[in-house]
């Protein structure tokens, strides 16, 4: 066999057998986390009341941690500015939908109303039971992904991308700017407000979500339609 | 064997299988496939830890960090693909491998 398959076979094993090693090393440690019954749970239910929403993960996600959820929407948006600056259009302009498809169409004619409003439902519940902006974002990203896929979506260049992909780190940093300006810590919300502030940047983070996962998927097709040497 | 050491040894396993093919495929889409089912053990374990605690609710401060983890991995992932298309498109290879040039990669 060549020197670079028996160089990789080689390094096959090292690997393996380094993997091997540390997954044993890390199925220890579970072993070991087993015995601990500690967590969060009680600490973050004494505080549920101050946070001005019923469901613990919304609570953790938008008001105790909010900003990690922030840093997170900026990671999308970092993902989806380094796909449109790859992308083969200048233009934002959608690939050409297909046009052969009429049952496909039909069919995705049917049913993106019922997508679009579940994606609305996950928002709306996301405050007091699972669900919240990023379901409901990804969720709607689905129905439009569907729609362009069945043929009846048609966006020439989209007007206003850029203020859509960015309004939900605008919203977090609203929000922590009149926190701060108010003297109170970074994102710390006030107790009587909080809930109207959560579904506020809840539903930025929706609307900009959907736009972002939308255009992840659809702004790296080539400009020309599917690739031709795919078999 | 509770449920959190069921859950939480798989969680272990998908990442060690998974970054076992991270480091020794070459092929650029394995890779990053390999790349996701490591994020999917580690969403896994920090699930099985939620759970820990059978007569409590699940803790939610583990629920959050894995929606934010499932999120990243999205952003990640697309725009991996991206390269990895403009590379493909570019030189006509799915590797970085100079010594291979378009030679498939290995299994």
């Amino acid at each position: 066999m060549s020197e670079t398959a028996r160089w990789r076979r080689v390094w096959g094993v090292v690997a393996g057998v380094a993997c091997l090693v540390l997954g044993m090393a890390l199925l220890r440690e579970v072993v070991d986390l087993s015995d601990h019954r500690a967590g969060l749970t009680s600490t973050v239910a004494a505080a549920m009341e101050d946070s001005g929403v019923s469901h613990p993960p919304t609570a953790v996600l938008l008001n105790f941690r909010s900003y990690d959820t922030w840093l997170e929407v900026v990671v999308l948006l970092g993902a989806v500015l380094g796909v449109l600056s790859l992308a083969d259009r200048r233009d934002f302009s959608l690939a050409a939908p297909r046009q052969d498809a009429p049952v496909l169409r039909r069919l995705v004619d049917l049913v993106l109303p019922l997508v679009l409003l579940g994606g609305v439902f996950l928002l709306a519940q996301g405050t007091g039971a699972p669900g919240g902006a990023f379901q409901a974002g990804a969720v709607v990203a689905a129905g439009l992904l569907l729609a362009h896929l069945g043929g009846s979506l048609r966006l020439g260049r989209i007007r206003g991308v850029m203020v859509v992909l960015v309004a939900g780190v605008a919203a977090f940093l609203t929000a922590g700017l009149a926190t701060l300006t108010a003297g109170r810590p970074l994102l710390d919300f006030p107790t009587p407000g909080s809930h109207a502030v959560i579904v506020g940047i809840e539903i930025a983070i929706a609307v900009s979500t959907a736009l972002t996962l939308t255009l992840l998927v659809l702004a790296s097709a080539p400009a020309d339609g599917p690739d031709e040497d795919l078999p | 064997m509770s449920l959190f050491l069921l859950y939480g040894g798989g969680g272990i396993i998908l990442f060690v299988v998974g970054l076992h093919r991270l480091i020794t495929v070459s092929h650029l889409i394995r890779k990053l496939i390999a790349a996701n089912i490591m994020a999917g053990g580690v969403f896994l374990l920090l699930v099985a830890t939620a759970a820990r605690d059978a007569e409590q609710a699940p803790d939610p401060v583990p629920h959050a960090m894995v929606l934010t983890g499932i999120v990243v991995a999205v952003g990640i992932t697309a725009f991996a693909t991206a390269l990895i298309r403009l590379l493909h498109s570019e030189t006509g290879s799915t590797t970085l491998d100079e010594a291979d040039g378009d030679r498939p990669a290995s299994p």
